[in-house]
């Protein structure tokens, strides 16, 4: 199941940019930056998305089992979610940077 | 100065208290914060004489701080849901990174600052929990001995 998984989305990936691959010429730097960002912040948000709702899961069960370390594991969850949002924010940034800066050129 | 010292600590807390940091270690994380993002961004702002990257900094670190401000409002709640309400919460939680990202987008695309700057200055909350997880760890490590 994993492993068909892979393919297909591989395949769709390959199938994805395979007409901006081949569609741009020396100049198109515009297309490829806006895929890269789309990508790239889709791909940050999520799994961003996944680590909170998992480290917001472990928290809920830890506190409804042991209501005591609540303190305890109110302070770790908070330190975790803003490592993971952080990660969230660069990414946002380097994408801002790649749309709006263009670094790589018009 | 050690009275001095704990005096504006025990000020700030207070203010902290205030207004909704009812657990003590998530108010000295965001005490510290606040103290590292002004004393970190004055430093840079005196050492370079005022320059664009400094203003870069300050701006970076106080977008962080008042995001870990928010955070550490909203975090406890999320998990205790003592008040029942869920949609106050997810409008706070979902506005803050609008706001967060609205904020980049007009520093980064229209005021252009210094992005390294922008970097630096936003890494000062990893700096922060870094510090304060190793702190409590060299305490855990005394309590034990």
């Amino acid at each position: 199941m994993r492993k068909s998984m892979k393919t297909v989305l591989s395949t769709v990936a390959m199938v994805l940019f395979a007409s901006v691959a081949f569609a741009a010429d020396g100049g198109a730097v515009g297309p490829v930056s806006a895929w890269a960002t789309a990508c790239g912040m889709a791909f940050a948000a999520g799994l961003c998305g996944l680590g909170q709702g998992m480290g917001l899961k472990a928290a809920c069960e830890g506190t409804a089992r042991n209501p005591e370390a609540g303190g305890k594991l109110t302070v770790t969850l908070i330190l975790g979610l803003a490592f993971i949002e952080s990660l969230a924010i660069y990414a946002l940034v380097v994408n801002l940077i790649l749309l709006f800066v263009k670094p790589l050129g018009a | 100065m050690i009275k001095a010292f704990e005096g504006i600590n025990r000020s700030v807390e207070t203010f902290l208290f205030r207004h909704g940091f009812q657990r003590r270690e998530v108010r000295e994380l965001v005490r510290n914060q606040v103290y590292l993002s002004v004393l970190a961004s004055l430093a840079l702002a005196l050492l370079t004489g005022f320059s664009l990257w400094s203003a870069g900094f300050a701006a970076g670190a106080a977008l962080v701080t008042l995001n870990f401000w928010a955070l550490a409002r909203v975090a406890p709640e999320l998990v205790k849901m003592e008040k029942g309400a869920v949609l106050p919460l997810l409008v706070q939680f979902y506005g803050r990174l609008i706001v967060t990202g609205a904020c980049l987008f007009v520093l980064i695309v229209w005021v252009k600052v210094s992005v390294s700057a922008l970097l630096v200055g936003m890494a000062t909350v990893l700096v922060n929990a870094l510090s304060w997880g190793l702190m409590s760890r060299i305490g855990q490590k005394v309590k034990e001995a």
